[in-house]
C-alpha cells in the first residue's frame, strides 16, 4: 500500500514529465533498501512492485484523462458552453466548475457574480478572457481536470435542470434544509449548523471563518468523517427497531451515498463514507474490523479513482494524515504516557491525545499551506468536540419538528440558539486568545526529519506494547 | 438508594423544564420596558440599509426596512436589531433598483415574513433584479408603487414621500429615481435620501419643510449629493453615511466638509458599525453597535 502511494506520488509530482522523477525513484529505492535491510526479500519485492504499479497506474490515468484536452492560451478570449458541475456560493460571488461539452474537453473554473444564481445541472455559455492555471496549482488543476479559469465572464443560462437527476434532487434538498435553517435561526447560528450538518461553510462571515480556524476547530464544519459517522449512526439507531438488520445496513449505505453526492463528494467525506461502510460491512460479515486496514483500503480505492488526489487535494492529505495520527500515533502516545481509554469527564484525555496526535501528523501540511498553527486547538477540541454530536442531534431534531409543526420547531430552535450561542462565544473567546504561530517556511529536510521522529515514537510505543504483553 | 437517585433525577428534570419555561417567558419580551422609536443604520459594507422600529399606541413594534445592501450581510445585522418578538418586516422599501441597495433584500424576502413591498415601479436592469421580482412573486408579497405626495401612516408615525416626481421617476440616471422620504413619530424625525443627487435635493429644499433630527446622507457621501442648501433646510443633528470599502472615494472630502460646516455630528457605518439612534427628553443618543 505504502509502495503504491509512493509510486503515485512519484508520478504525479513529476507534473508534465513523470519520467523526470525516475532518478529520485532509484535513489529512494536505495534508501528503502538500507532501512528495510533486515526484512525478507519477498516483502521488499512486494513493496517494490507496488511502487512500480502505482507509478504506471498514475501515468496511464493521466494520459487517459488529459487526452483531447486543449489547453487555451492565457489572455485569449474564450467562448464555450457546458454544464455546471459544482457551485460554491460566496457572499458576493459564485465559484463554479463548468464541464465543457465536446468537442472541448475538461473543466473550467469560473468566478461569476452572485446573480443570476447558478445551480448544479444548468447549461450555460460563457465568454471571457481565459487565464491559464498557475504552476503552483498544477496538482489542483489535474485533480479537477481544469484547463483554465475565467474571472467574471459574460454568462448566459441556456437551459436548466440538466445533469444527474438524483444529484439535482439532493442539491435541492440541501438548499431546502439551508432555507429552513435560516428561517428558524439567526444568520450566524444557521450557517454554523449548515456547516455541521452539511459541511457547507459558504454562509460563514469572514470573522467566524477566522475564529474557527484560529481556534483550530475548522474540522467540525469540514464534513470530516466525524459528521458522517454521527449521521450514519443516528440513522442506524433510528431504523434498528423498525426494520431488519440487513435492511438497516442497506439503508445506511443509501443514506451515506446520498449524503456524499449531496455534499459535492469532497475528498474527506468520500473517505469518511467508505470507512463507515467498511465498518458496517465488517460487522455484517462478523469479522473483526481493523481501523488501520480500513484507512489503507479507503486510501487505495480513492487513489485508484483519482490518483491526483494525493497532491492536488489538501482535504485528502489532511484527513488521511489526521487519521494516521489518530490510529498510529495516538495509541503509541497512550502507551508511552500510560493513559487508558474513556477516562476523565467527557473523555477529555482521549480527546486530548487524539487531538495532539492528529495535530502532530498534519502539522507540516498545515504549516506549508496555511502558514499558521493554532496553539489553543487542543484545549478547544477537548471542550468543543463532546458538544458536537449533541448539537447535531438537536439541530436535526429541530429541523424535523419544524417541518411537522412550526410553532414547536420554533420552541426547540430557541434552545438550539442558546447552545449555538454558547459554542460560538466559546470559539470566539478561544480564537481571541489563540496565539496562532506564523510559520513562513518549512524546509523539506526538516519535514522529512519531523516525520521520522513521529515514526520513531510510533515504533517506540509499539515496542512498549509488545514488552507489556510478554 | 436507587429510589433516592431516581427521585433526584425527576426533580432535576422538573427544574430544567421550569428553567426553560421562565426563560422563554422572559425571552418573549413581555417584561421589556416600553421603548421609543429606534432608527438603525445597518453596517452592510458599501451599500445602503436602514431599519426603523416604530411603535403604535399599545407599544407594539412596526418594522420598516429601507434597502438591503449588496448581499446577505444584512441578515446578520437584522438578527441583531430586530425586536425579539417581532422578527418580520412590515414594510420593505426599495429606494431604487441598484445592486448595492436591493440585492440584500432578496435574502430578506426569502427568509423573513415581509408584509408589503414599496418602490417606485422603476425596473432594474441587472439579473439580480429578476431574482428579487421572482422572490416577491413566490412569497406573494404585494408590490405597492409610491412616489412624491404619498403618505404612509401607522399610529403616530408618518412617512411623507417627497421624491421622485413623475419626471424624476423616468430619469435616465437611476440614482435620481430614488425614493426620498421624511419619517416622524411626533418625537424623532429623519430624512432618508437613497442615492438622490444635488438636483433633487435642491428641488426638495425649495418645496418642502425638511427640518429633521437625523439625515441619512445621500449616495454614500458622494460629492454629487449633500447640497449646502439641502443641508441647511434639513439642519440635522446627526448625519449618517452608509459606506464600506469602495473604489469611488466615498465618502468624499467635499461632502464631509459641507456636512461639518452644517454642524451635524457625522457617523459612518464603516467606522462606527451599525448605528442606533433614539430620542429621549435629554435629546438624541447615537450608539455604534
Amino acid at each position: 500500500m505504502a509502495g503504491f502511494i509512493c509510486g503515485i506520488y512519484a508520478a504525479t509530482s513529476g507534473l508534465d514529465n513523470p519520467w523526470s522523477i525516475l532518478p529520485y525513484l532509484l535513489s529512494g529505492a536505495l534508501v528503502t533498501e538500507l532501512i528495510l535491510w533486515h526484512y525478507k526479500t519477498n516483502i521488499k519485492f512486494l513493496i517494490a512492485s507496488a511502487l512500480i504499479a502505482g507509478f504506471f497506474y498514475s501515468v496511464g490515468y493521466g494520459f487517459l484523462v488529459n487526452q483531447n484536452q486543449t489547453v487555451p492560451v492565457s489572455g485569449a478570449v474564450f467562448q464555450a458552453s457546458g454544464r455546471v458541475a459544482e457551485v460554491r456560493a460566496g457572499l458576493d460571488s459564485q465559484r463554479i466548475f463548468l464541464s465543457l461539452q465536446p468537442p472541448q474537453n475538461g473543466r473550467l473554473e469560473v468566478l461569476v457574480g452572485k446573480f443570476p444564481e447558478l445551480r448544479y445541472g444548468d447549461q450555460v455559455s460563457v465568454k471571457g478572457k481565459i487565464t491559464a492555471i498557475p504552476n503552483e496549482k498544477h496538482s489542483y488543476a489535474l485533480r479537477h481536470q481544469l484547463i483554465g479559469s475565467l474571472i467574471f465572464p459574460e454568462v448566459l443560462i441556456e437551459n436548466r435542470g440538466g445533469g444527474n437527476p438524483v444529484k439535482r434532487k439532493l442539491e435541492e434538498a440541501q438548499q431546502a434544509v439551508k432555507n429552513t435553517l435560516r428561517k428558524i435561526l439567526p444568520a450566524e447560528e444557521s450557517s454554523f449548523v449548515a456547516g455541521l450538518l452539511l459541511g457547507d461553510t459558504s454562509g460563514f462571515s469572514k470573522n467566524f471563518r477566522d475564529s474557527i480556524r484560529k481556534a483550530g476547530v475548522s474540522h467540525i464544519v469540514a464534513l470530516s468523517g466525524y459528521n458522517i459517522t454521527i449521521i450514519i449512526q443516528s440513522v442506524a439507531l433510528l431504523l434498528l427497531g423498525i426494520v431488519p438488520r440487513r435492511a438497516v445496513f442497506a439503508l445506511t449505505i443509501l443514506v451515506a451515498l446520498g449524503f456524499v453526492i449531496m455534499t459535492g463528494a469532497d475528498a474527506s467525506i468520500v473517505r469518511a463514507a467508505i470507512m463507515a461502510l467498511v465498518v458496517g460491512l465488517a460487522s455484517q460479515t462478523e469479522k473483526i474490523y481493523s481501523a488501520r486496514n480500513a484507512i489503507a483500503l479507503t486510501g487505495l480505492v480513492m487513489l485508484l479513482i483519482n490518483p491526483y488526489l494525493l497532491l492536488g487535494d489538501i482535504g485528502f492529505q489532511l484527513s488521511f494524515m489526521a487519521l494516521i495520527g489518530i490510529f498510529y500515533l495516538a495509541p503509541a502516545l497512550r502507551k508511552i504516557f500510560h493513559l487508558g481509554f474513556n477516562s476523565g469527564v467527557w473523555h477529555w484525555r482521549e480527546n486530548a491525545v487524539n487531538t495532539i496526535a492528529a495535530q502532530a501528523a498534519v502539522f507540516p501540511i498545515l504549516a506549508m499551506s496555511f502558514k499558521t498553527i493554532s496553539l489553543v486547538s487542543i484545549l478547544a477540541n477537548v471542550i468543543i468536540l463532546p458538544l458536537i454530536p449533541l448539537t447535531m442531534l438537536l439541530s436535526a431534531a429541530t429541523l424535523a419538528v419544524y417541518v411537522l409543526n412550526s410553532a414547536l420547531g420554533q420552541l426547540l430552535a430557541e434552545l438550539l440558539k442558546l447552545v449555538m450561542r454558547a459554542e460560538i462565544k466559546l470559539i470566539d473567546f478561544l480564537s481571541a486568545n489563540a496565539g496562532a504561530i506564523q510559520i513562513n517556511a518549512l524546509s523539506e529536510i526538516a519535514t522529512v526529519f519531523y516525520f521520522f521522529a513521529l515514526l520513531a515514537i510510533v515504533f517506540y510505543g509499539q515496542k512498549k506494547l509488545t514488552t507489556y504483553e510478554s | 438508594m436507587n429510589h433516592n437517585s431516581s427521585r433526584k433525577k425527576a426533580w432535576s428534570l422538573v427544574l430544567v423544564f421550569w428553567g426553560l419555561a421562565v426563560w422563554i417567558f422572559v425571552k418573549s419580551g413581555i417584561f421589556a420596558p416600553e421603548p421609543k422609536t429606534e432608527l438603525f443604520f445597518l453596517s452592510v459594507g458599501q451599500g445602503d440599509s436602514e431599519l426603523i422600529v416604530a411603535r403604535n399606541q399599545s407599544g407594539q413594534p412596526v418594522t420598516i426596512l429601507i434597502d438591503g445592501g449588496r448581499n446577505a450581510a444584512v441578515m446578520g445585522e437584522l438578527d441583531r436589531v430586530l425586536p425579539q418578538n417581532h422578527r418580520l418586516i412590515d414594510l420593505m422599501i426599495m429606494t431604487h433598483p441598484k445592486l448595492d441597495h436591493f440585492a440584500g433584500l432578496i435574502d430578506v424576502v426569502r427568509t423573513l415574513p415581509v408584509r408589503a413591498f414599496l418602490a417606485t415601479g422603476r425596473k432594474g436592469e441587472i439579473s439580480a433584479y429578476d431574482e428579487l421580482r421572482l422572490a416577491l412573486i413566490d412569497k406573494k408579497i404585494p408590490y405597492i408603487v409610491i412616489g412624491e405626495g404619498d403618505t404612509v401612516r401607522y399610529g403616530a408615525s408618518r412617512l411623507n414621500i417627497v421624491s421622485p416626481s413623475p419626471t424624476e421617476r423616468r430619469d435616465k440616471e437611476l440614482n435620481t429615481t430614488s425614493i426620498v422620504f421624511r419619517f416622524t413619530d411626533g418625537n424623532i424625525s429623519a430624512i432618508y435620501t437613497g442615492d438622490a443627487g444635488i438636483n433633487v435635493e435642491t428641488r426638495l429644499a425649495k418645496k418642502y419643510p425638511l427640518a429633521s433630527d437625523v439625515l441619512k446622507v445621500g449616495h454614500h457621501g458622494s460629492k454629487f449629493s449633500s447640497a449646502t442648501v439641502f443641508l441647511k433646510a434639513v439642519n440635522p443633528k446627526a448625519a449618517i453615511i452608509e459606506v464600506g470599502k469602495n473604489t469611488y472615494g466615498h465618502p468624499t472630502k467635499a461632502a464631509l466638509e459641507r456636512l461639518e460646516k452644517n454642524g451635524a455630528q457625522i457617523f459612518r457605518t464603516d467606522l462606527d458599525g451599525t448605528v442606533k439612534i433614539i430620542k429621549s427628553a435629554q435629546g438624541l443618543t447615537a450608539t455604534g453597535l
